[in-house]
């Protein structure tokens, strides 16, 4: 009895956790780019470059610091199987998904932020990651945040 | 488009290149497959390289190692029992192993009879000689075949050397997992259900020379099999707990029936009585 409880507990809690972890994970990763998809879509005509420089023949009239950030963390699935992967090496490819996400949400957060104050571009585009540290020592990781940064203009005869 | 932007082109960037195509179950069935295959060649490599290593250790050092375990860690290993020497029947127990263990002429052992005052039926072989019996095992015991069978089926695991086997089998397999996995309960419940084969094994021998030992002494194998018997009987949670690990019971009744046939050793006999009964009539 003892013997099928510690059972239960250490190999059918984490299967099951892997199984409504995967679904879970899933349904809200597709949500997610479909979101980003359709915003992007929306924002296809806004500007944004990496040069530091504005373009010649562009005149602003106005600046102002952008900031767009978003945290993401892992879900239980993309943990093991990313720690199995470690174990040989190679593509981690179920993060790849998140971080992709996370990269496209922070700049449609920097864009969407600049189109709200009536910006019509964005220079200087950075793309920066930052590791949270876990609480339960150095084991793994909570998440990363994912920050974008810009600098919005305003043209002029807009 | 205003003059002041100059020629920006709006364009989609193609998102797909950051993504690889593999679908994540895919995935997760590759890297458990592979490293499932992993495992299991680790598992049996070091099941015969542990085999190797125990042929190695001589029954003289086996006992400085572990011969002066003291009660309390036995205790620990028994579910928390006290651990003593002191009740009714230890002597008389221990008289049983000493008959029984002269059925085994080349043993080295110095055998040690310990009892766990515990509620569940049990017998436990430890490295270095020391055997393990629960007061309910010798509460319900019926006659002295039956726990004579018991004790003999645990000289067996001695003379398999099994309990170093099993702890040196598993003390490899969770080095190997805590350093690739990581600790827990995960680990050691997966080395510990990748070994039962290897247990199921080592009970099916145990019986056998436990029968061998039984035969030697009484001349017959009557009365071996009832405290199985009696398990088997008992309520589900404790058939749970003794099949996990052995055998199940009338899988194992059955072939200790085949060997006894197979030897020549008689199954009917009389029973010889373990408790005395509690009155006896004054002679005058």
């Amino acid at each position: 009895m003892g013997e099928t409880i510690s059972l239960v507990i250490n190999i059918g809690l984490p299967l099951t956790l892997l199984v409504v972890a995967y679904i879970v994970g899933t349904i809200i990763e597709r949500r997610h780019f479909k979101s980003i998809e359709r915003r992007e879509a929306s924002l296809r005509e806004f500007p944004a470059m990496t040069s530091e420089q504005i373009p010649a023949g562009w005149t602003a009239t106005e600046s102002q610091l952008m900031v767009g950030s978003i945290v993401v963390s892992l879900d239980y699935f993309k943990r093991i199987i990313a720690g199995l992967r470690g174990l040989i090496g190679g593509r981690v490819k179920t993060y790849e998904p998140l971080l992709d996400r996370a990269r496209r949400e922070a700049m449609l957060r920097l864009l969407e932020q600049a189109r709200t104050h009536n910006f019509d571009a964005v220079i200087n585009v950075r793309l920066e990651t930052s590791r949270m540290a876990n609480s339960q020592g150095d084991r793994g990781t909570a998440g990363v945040e994912m920050l974008a940064i810009g600098t919005a203009i305003r043209l002029a005869g807009q | 488009m205003s003059e002041s932007r100059g020629r920006f082109v709006a364009r989609q960037a193609d998102p797909s290149i950051n993504v690889s195509d593999t679908h994540p179950l895919a995935e997760a069935g590759v890297l458990f497959a592979g490293l499932g295959a992993v495992f299991i060649a680790v598992v049996i490599i070091s099941v015969f390289l542990v085999d190797i290593l125990v042929g190695l250790v001589s029954i003289e050092r086996e006992a400085k190692w572990f011969g002066s375990l003291r009660y309390d860690e036995i205790g620990e290993l028994m579910d928390g029992a006290r651990i003593t020497t002191d009740h009714a029947e230890h002597q008389k127990t221990a008289a049983l192993l000493e008959t029984l263990s002269e059925y085994w002429p080349e043993r080295a052992y110095q055998f040690r009879l310990l009892i766990a005052e515990s509620s569940v039926p049990n017998a436990v072989a430890l490295p270095g000689g020391t055997i393990v019996v629960t007061s309910r095992l010798l509460d319900d015991v019926e006659s002295e075949n039956e726990l004579a069978f018991v004790l003999a089926h645990e000289l067996g695991h001695f003379h398999g050397r099994d309990h170093l086997r099993r702890l040196g089998r598993i003390t490899l397999i969770s080095l190997i997992y805590n350093a690739t996995i990581g600790s827990g309960g995960f680990a050691s419940n997966l080395s510990d259900l990748s070994l039962r084969g290897f247990d199921r094994q080592q009970e099916r021998d145990a019986d056998r020379f436990g029968l061998e030992l039984c035969a030697a002494h009484y001349g017959h194998i009557a009365g071996t099999g009832d405290f199985f018997r009696r398990l088997d009987q008992g309520p589900r949670s404790l058939l749970n707990r003794y099949v996990d690990t052995h055998p199940g019971t009338t899988e194992r009744l059955d072939d200790m029936t085949a060997f006894a046939r197979e030897q020549g050793w008689p199954e009917n006999g009389t029973l010889t009585p373990w408790s005395e009964p509690s009155t006896v009539d004054e002679q005058p």
